[in-house]
């Protein structure tokens, strides 16, 4: 009994499936059917308005062509509006303005549509129809505008130029180019100042910059100049013949010559220009014992000078003591 | 003998060596010459060396007594050390070497007139008068 009423079950089952087949292939025929419809409506509605829209002449405010055209903002928009329409549409060509970016960021095909005035556009803008793309320097510096066509590019072209120019740019190499370029820029500039400001630091403490050690130095090195100048032998120019031991000779006569012009030399440098700069040295040391014995009769000659005058003693005196103290 | 290309030159005597297999020979020799003007070198230094110091000169030791010492580098060192002193007497040695060489080249002409030479050395007019 167990077994029979099993049996039956299962067909009860069976067939209740079965509907439910059926209904649910009625239903997808339903859905195909209403979907296609829906698809096939819309087409025919957007080919409809398509040809009411080509056969505008003009683009009048508030008709769908003028919605399109708004709706047209950037270079890619408009590339691929021409691109689906062609020259079908009453609107024939596009100007393109570059679009405005922060320095840092080079998008050279980055463009944004100018549906205004030919005013707005600027010294570079680009021109976009059915043709390609042509990008146009305007020199508006003179009064009449003069417009001189650099460069075409056909759709295509543009679109594969933009497309490569996006791949390369999204590697990291040439992602941050520019801004390591800035950077290394920068990093020289500064190390350039930093260099800059160590030399003038070394320039202020060097010996020969310092006023009382100027005369004494040119003079040194003049002399010194002049040794360099005279060389321990000789050989002339003239054509002359020598015995080994006559050349020999004369090269030691001129040698002592040297010599003796060397050791005159230096007691030049030694007696008159050092012994003079020593002095001179010497004679700022004692500046800073007069200022003081100065700061004693302070008050008397003081009445006779306009306040400007002492201002501007006051700033020699201090000068001449930072360079005193600066020699020692 | 001389090289008479040479406007500024210095001569050598060239004479024949008593074994005729000895060839020619010459005065001053070559090994003269490198050593004669190797020692006009060191006398250069010498003399550049001898100027006195200013910072060891006597009337400006009271200025810097204690403050500096003479303990720097020292000319002839560095010349002898520079790669330029090197070069030019390795250039002078090439030069003589050369110039030897040309010379003993042209001398070798001379050879031929070895026996005029000996002839003169052993000729004597006073025998010759006398056995004639």
């Amino acid at each position: 009994m167990e077994a029979a009423y099993g049996e039956e079950m299962n067909e009860y089952d069976d067939e209740e499936q079965d509907e439910e087949h059926e209904e649910d292939a009625n239903e997808e025929d339903l859905e195909y059917d209403d979907f296609r419809n829906i698809i096939e409506s819309n087409e025919d509605a957007e080919n409809n308005q398509l040809t009411e829209l080509r056969k505008a002449n003009f683009i009048r405010r508030g008709t769908p062509i003028w919605h399109l055209q708004k709706g047209l903002k950037t270079g890619e928009h408009a590339i691929s509006f021409f691109a689906k329409h062609g020259n079908n549409m009453p609107i024939k060509f596009l100007n393109c303005n570059r679009k405005k970016l922060p320095p840092s960021l080079f998008r050279p095909y980055d463009l944004v549509v100018v549906d205004e005035d030919e005013d707005v556009l600027d010294m570079e803008y680009f021109t976009i129809s059915a043709q390609g793309v042509v990008q146009i320097y305007a020199d508006k510096r003179k009064n009449k505008m003069t417009v001189t066509p650099t460069e075409f590019l056909t759709l295509s072209e543009w679109m594969q130029q933009s497309t490569m120019f996006n791949v390369l740019t999204s590697m990291k190499f040439f992602k941050h180019y520019l801004i390591g370029k800035v950077f290394n820029l920068w990093k020289g500039n500064v190390r350039y100042r930093m260099f800059n400001k160590t030399r003038q630091d070394l320039a202020k403490g060097l010996i020969q910059t310092r006023p009382d050690f100027l005369p004494s130095y040119m003079d040194i090195n003049r002399i010194l100049y002049e040794m360099q100048c005279r060389q321990t032998f000789s050989v002339q120019r003239a054509t002359r013949q020598f015995e080994i031991e006559d050349f020999i000779a004369e090269q030691k006569t001129h040698r002592e010559g040297s010599k003796s012009h060397y050791s005159d030399r230096v007691e030049d440098i030694i007696n008159n220009k050092l012994s003079s700069l020593v002095g001179a040295i010497c004679e700022s040391r004692t500046l800073r014992e007069e200022e003081d014995l100065e700061n004693t009769k302070m008050g008397q000659a003081q009445k006779n000078k306009s306040m400007v005058l002492q201002k501007k003693e006051e700033e020699l005196k201090n000068r001449v003591m930072r360079l005193a103290h600066r020699n020692h | 003998m001389q090289n008479t290309s040479k406007k500024y030159s210095i001569t050598t005597v060239v004479g024949f060596e008593p074994a005729p297999e000895d060839g020619m020979n010459f005065t001053p020799a070559k090994s003269e010459f490198v050593s004669q003007f190797d020692k006009l070198l060191n006398d250069m230094q010498q003399v550049t060396e001898e100027v006195v110091r200013v910072i060891s000169h006597q009337d400006f030791h009271q200025y810097i007594h204690g403050l500096i010492t003479d303990s720097g580098p020292r000319f002839k060192s560095i010349v002898e050390e520079s790669y330029d002193n090197k070069q030019i007497k390795k250039d002078i040695d090439e030069k003589i070497a050369s110039d030897f060489q040309l010379i003993e080249q042209s001398a070798k002409s001379c050879e031929n007139v070895r026996d005029v030479y000996e002839f003169d050395q052993t000729f004597s007019f006073e025998d010759f008068k006398s056995t004639n």
